[in-house]
């Protein structure tokens, strides 16, 4: 037992390790992407918040205040920091209470698509044979049609609202979860720990939740980050076209749309929201990409 | 200081052996091209082997990567189910087995692999990986299962404190203690160890594969060994059985398999295991050739392609696996 003593790790060791572990803690913040998760933490903030940091109600119009420019052009007031629309809406109040309905549009979108499309991902890879068969050609025969062109016959079917937005954004994005998952459980079947946990007797759903599901949280978690940006555009794209958020609830988009005829004469009113928009998506990415290196081995730096 | 978990292991029905494989077959088919669904052929893993594993001993199974010995463990795992044959767990066919008697037949035969770093799940922590079985099998108390947990992990080495850590944190050796003590936990009475210390350093080796002869010992288990190193083989099991392109070509005690091969095959692989002495006189047998693919085996023998002693007679005509002498048995038409 000269090479290889079993680990009867004394108490002085463990405490050490422990120690280790809270330096591992501490390295990882100081790692963090401060700009991105900073601004999602605005953001969040703001969504969250929105009813007590507001400084007007978003719906409260009054026309003559109409076309207010921001707070520092000498037109403008300090009450309305980043100016009015033409119905003399406080836009700065708007953008708050739209980043709630991006943020909520983007989370349960995100949430629910990766929810479906893992969860079939998982059983089509695991089983094989006729499930694996069915739900790959679904997953490829929603593929063949284009996305945007997909959510326009449901919005105007369904009728545009939060849900019918929401319910887009699934259908559209659970196909890339049921590709990924798939791939991933193919490879992750084949690994002994998955043999030995059959011939432990572990039923299938846990074998699929306890030994396989856990491998591929990383890689669900980094294409959800990832995929919040692009949903929050969709969102954004739909409110511009009028098939997503009704007015007067202020979504980024529809604040995009209302300001384009007056960018020459009134350019705060598309800029904020578009500002606000890019932002956000930028630090979704940023951080998605972030975490994509720091779950994965190969770019860890250690 | 283990206490038998286990329950409803049949016991012992009259003179039926606790494992028994008849005949048994195993083809994967082989898809190629655009008709997919129609095979393209099939690789023959094992192609009718037969053996009885009696409790308490320890079989060894040994041939070249791709003579079906790890499909042999896992017919005998449930993982594959034959084409053809049967295995007889106390008589009754495996493949009869309902509900609860498969999940007996799990308690009763478990297994470790070769690949310590393929299996165990990096996401577990040691002590769900141990407690999973008792898990799945039984109703015990967490605080029972955590009882049982720190006494296997006692009697494969490990100390208590490794039951909160990852996988990932131990060495190759210390894994496969961990994976011992999974397949100990809930007593079973079969261990398959497929290729248990390959993967490990050699100065490992040695220390886990004590442990499982001690093990043995202690509570009286049955090993089917899987290895292709013929030194651990000899060392370790009673009955040793030499395997070729999914046929057992020879089977026997293993000091006399060892001391007096009878089949050219066994013959080659004893010659070919170095010698640390420049004295010794032994006799070379070197084979030429490749392994025959298994999609495609030779017709009659399927040594013949390569045995320096082929006769016109082997190329026609398959050996049948027979007593030549008292408890050694072979597949050769040289001594018939």
């Amino acid at each position: 037992m000269a090479t290889e003593a079993p680990a009867r790790t004394d108490q002085k060791v463990l405490t050490w390790k422990q120690d280790l572990r809270w330096a591992r803690v501490w390295d990882e913040l100081a790692r963090l992407p401060l700009l991105p998760i900073t601004i999602l933490a605005v953001v969040l903030l703001a969504g969250v918040l929105a009813p007590v940091i507001a400084p007007h109600d978003p719906a409260d119009f009054e026309l003559n205040r109409s076309m207010m420019p921001p707070a520092w052009d000498p037109k403008g007031s300090p009450d309305y920091l980043l100016g009015t629309d033409k119905l003399g809406r406080d836009i700065l109040s708007r953008i708050i209470w739209g980043a709630r309905i991006s943020l909520v549009v983007g989370f349960l979108g995100v949430g629910f698509a990766g929810t479906v499309g893992s969860i079939l991902g998982l059983a089509a890879g695991y089983f094989g044979g006729r499930t694996d068969a069915i739900i790959m050609r679904i997953v490829d025969i929603k593929l063949s049609v284009p996305g945007f062109l997909l959510a326009l016959v449901l919005a105007a079917v369904i009728g545009p609202s939060l849900q019918t937005v929401i319910i887009v954004i699934v259908v559209t994005l659970w196909t890339g979860y049921a590709r990924l998952v798939r791939g991933e459980t193919l490879s992750l079947k084949q690994r002994d720990f998955v043999a030995l946990a059959k011939v432990a007797g572990c039923s299938p759903v846990r074998i699929l939740f306890k030994h396989i599901l856990p491998n591929l949280v990383n890689t669900i978690v980094v294409l959800a980050t990832i995929q919040l940006g692009s949903v929050i555009i969709f969102e954004a794209s739909l409110s511009f076209l009028g098939l997503g958020v009704q007015p007067p609830t202020p979504a980024w988009g529809s604040m995009l749309a209302d300001g384009r005829q007056y960018v020459a004469s009134a350019w705060w009113l598309s800029v904020f929201p578009g500002l606000a928009i890019m932002l956000m998506v930028l630090s979704t990415n940023l951080a998605g990409d972030w975490l994509r290196d720091r779950f994965d081995p190969k770019r860890r730096q250690v | 200081m283990i206490a038998a978990h286990t329950n409803g292991v049949p016991a012992a029905t009259g003179s039926a052996p606790l494992l028994q494989l008849e005949e048994v077959r195993k083809y994967f088919p082989v898809r190629r091209g655009l008709a997919w669904w129609r095979p393209a052929g099939q690789v023959k893993a094992v192609d009718g082997v037969s053996l009885t594993i009696d409790e308490g001993t320890t079989i060894g199974l040994v041939g070249e990567s791709g003579c079906g010995k790890t499909t042999v463990a896992k017919l005998l795992l449930l993982l594959e189910t034959p084409t053809d044959g049967a295995i007889r767990f106390y008589g009754k066919d495996v493949r009869q087995l309902r509900g609860r008697e498969v999940q007996t037949y799990r308690q009763t035969v478990q297994a470790v692999f070769q690949d310590p770093f393929s299996s165990l799940n990096p996401r577990m922590r040691v002590r769900d990986i141990v407690a999973e079985p008792l898990v799945v099998h039984t109703k015990l108390s967490s605080q029972e299962v955590r009882t049982r947990v720190g006494e296997v992990l006692d009697v494969v080495g490990l100390s208590s404190h490794s039951r909160d850590l990852f996988p990932h944190e131990f060495s190759g050796g210390q894994r496969q203690r961990i994976a011992i003590a999974r397949a100990m936990s809930l007593n079973p009475k079969v261990l398959v160890l497929d290729e248990p210390v390959s993967a490990l350093d050699v100065s490992i080796r040695a220390q886990i594969l004590n442990l499982l002869m001690d093990i043995q010992r202690q509570y009286h288990l049955t090993y089917l060994l899987i290895a292709h190193d013929l030194a651990i083989v000899e060392h370790v099991s009673t009955l040793c059985g030499v395997m070729y392109l999914g046929t057992l070509v020879e089977l026997s005690e293993s000091r006399e398999l060892y001391g007096n091969a009878l089949h050219p095959y066994t013959k080659a692989l004893i010659s070919a295991v170095p010698i640390p002495d420049p004295e010794a006189n032994v006799e070379s047998l070197p084979i030429s050739g490749e392994i025959p693919s298994p999609l495609n085996p030779p017709s009659g023998c399927r040594f013949h392609t390569r045995c320096p002693f082929a006769m016109p007679r082997c190329s026609a005509e398959i050996p049948l696996l027979r007593a030549v002498q008292p408890g050694h048995q072979v597949a050769c038409h040289l001594f018939d």
